[in-house]
């Protein structure tokens, strides 16, 4: 195909339109556009610097506060191990308490028991004594011969002998 | 005139009776009267309570004072 001359002269004139609208483009749009990329860029990177700062901050806290956290734990197992001995301890104790208390009853009770058995024995051999005596009273008293009564009388006078009442 | 009383459970025979009084007299003085008195709590043999003095030949003294000494 055969280019005409007007056809020549309007495609020069396009290519140098899109040359100049290229460079119009350039300076108006191309530096601006590039600039602000820049500083999106700039914006980001920091951005992102601040959010990995941030990120090594809280991870270090998280450690710090795990640290404290374990720290915390073994005290508390301390202080449950101390509570558990003291307890143990103290239930000692009053079972110790207790039984001393136990056994003092016991062996009160014990004594009591034996005291009062004692007394009654006692009081069981008072009354057979007396019941001996009086069935001995009763027995002398049918017994007792007028040749006993003369043998108390000699030795009644003979005690009487060298006392001098006249 | 002093006195003699003479307790005892059963009324003693004369000869007791007259050997007890001689016995006093010989002691005490031959004015002394004796009287006789039955007394079952006595049981035996007898108490003779002359001049405020008792003599106690009783079998019933003698049975308190086993009875005494048992309960020692």
């Amino acid at each position: 195909m055969k280019l005409s001359g007007d056809m020549l002269i309007d495609l020069i004139i396009n290519i140098a339109s899109i040359v100049v609208l290229f460079l119009i483009v350039r300076k108006l749009v191309y530096k601006p556009v590039k600039k602000f990329m820049t500083a999106r860029s700039e914006r980001v990177a920091g951005a992102e610097e601040e959010a990995n700062r941030r990120a090594a901050e809280a991870a270090a806290q998280k450690e710090e506060y795990e640290q404290k956290l374990a720290a915390l734990e073994t005290d508390k197992q301390q202080a449950v191990r101390e509570s558990e001995e003291a307890a143990r301890a103290a239930a000692q104790k009053i079972i110790a308490a207790a039984q001393e208390k136990a056994d003092s009853i016991v062996n009160g009770a014990q004594k009591k028991g034996q005291e009062a058995y004692d007394k009654r024995l006692e009081a069981g051999q008072d009354e057979i004594i007396d019941l001996s005596v009086d069935i001995s009273s009763k027995l002398l008293a049918r017994n007792i011969s007028d040749d006993d009564n003369r043998r108390l009388a000699e030795e009644f006078l003979a005690s009487l002998k060298g006392e001098r009442h006249a | 005139m002093r006195k003699a009383v003479i307790r005892a459970a059963a009324n003693f025979p004369g000869d007791l009776k007259t050997a007890l009084e001689n016995g006093l007299r010989e002691t005490f003085g031959s004015d002394l009267a004796c009287e006789f008195v039955i007394d079952d709590s006595v049981i035996g043999g007898f108490v003779v309570d002359v001049d405020r003095t008792v003599y106690d030949w009783s079998v019933a003294t003698q049975l308190k004072r086993l009875k005494k000494e048992l309960h020692k």
